[in-house]
């Protein structure tokens, strides 16, 4: 998005929703939350299963797996699957428990 | 139908009928588990809801296959087994419900120069916004004027601001879930240092904002 286009969506935008300007605090909170290192979704993904199983242990798994749960805490997306898994291991305990 | 690891792998890796009935097994379970497992996503009364389920299960027990040499054994196999199914699942049901929306803004139109970005938050249309929200609102602008790429304002706004999720914005910019999370977070680590430098930190701007 160029600075035009950028600027041209904002004010457009802006003329719907006028709190709009101020929706600029989701960045600003996702910037209070930025670490200079860290994970990326693939590297969730591969560690998920262990953590989620570590956390049901009653681990301390922020402590033991930081950066997993700082992801989980930036990434909607792994956010989700987190919970998926989380229904996924319910149910198995339900089922086949 | 209740296997230790050990006789997953072994299972798996072997062949003829050994192997088809250990995939038999897994897609039984898949089967059990992924309609609970994707109830916040998919009601179990839709139509699609069966054949759905089929290909996620086809599709995971590919993957685990050929995948079965990454599985390190730091949980139980079949956790780590939904982990690959879920991810199948609610990435293509993102790209599903996302298919439709028009994201114009993703379209790249490339034309430079540039605008005051003064002009945008003073004739802001909101009377009940402070002076002190007004500058800080200002900041950000200038901020995501002068560290940012294009594509990581792009994939910022549509990400952060629109809340499109990772998979839509990066299949619309020919790109993966991974390296869009990687754009991302250099784009927010610049913007943050770019905000510091101006002595403007993040935690201080989001205290006005907050207000
Ligand atoms: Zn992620």
């Amino acid at each position: 998005m160029s600075i035009k286009n950028w600027f041209k969506w904002f004010r457009k935008k802006s003329e719907h929703t006028p709190e709009y300007p101020e929706r600029l605090d989701i960045i600003v909170q996702k910037l209070a939350q930025t670490h200079p290192h860290e994970i990326s979704c693939d590297d969730v993904h591969m560690a998920l299963a262990e953590f989620t199983e570590m956390q049901r242990q009653g681990e301390e798994v922020a402590h033991l797996m930081p950066l997993v749960q700082q992801h989980l805490e930036m990434c909607r997306e792994c956010y989700e699957e987190y919970e998926s898994l989380m229904l996924a291991l319910d149910a198995e305990a339900q089922l086949m428990g | 139908m209740d296997r230790e690891n050990a006789d997953w792998l072994a299972g798996l890796k072997s062949e003829g009928e050994q192997r088809e009935a250990a995939l038999r097994d897994l897609r039984e379970i898949l089967m059990r588990i992924l309609p609970r497992a994707l109830s916040r996503w998919m009601e179990p009364g839709d139509p699609h809801f069966a054949p759905f389920l089929e290909d996620v299960a086809q599709e995971t027990l590919l993957r685990v296959l050929d995948r079965l040499e990454t599985f390190e054994g730091r949980s139980k196999f079949t956790t780590w087994v939904y982990t690959i199914a879920i991810r199948i699942a609610l990435s293509e049901l993102r790209l599903r419900k996302w298919k439709e929306a028009s994201l114009e803004y993703l379209e790249s139109g490339m034309e430079p120069g540039s605008m005051p970005y003064k002009r945008f938050t003073d004739d802001q249309p909101n009377p009940e916004s402070s002076m002190a929200r007004r500058k800080a609102v200002q900041q950000v602008m200038k901020a995501i004027e002068e560290a940012l790429t294009p594509r990581q304002r792009t994939a910022m706004v549509a990400v952060i601001i629109e809340g499109v999720p990772l998979t839509v914005v990066a299949d619309r910019l020919d790109t993966n879930r991974n390296a869009l999370y990687k754009l991302m977070h250099d784009a927010r680590l610049k913007l943050k240092q770019h905000l510091e430098s101006e002595g403007h930190p993040p935690e201080e701007l989001l205290k006005i904002f907050k207000d």
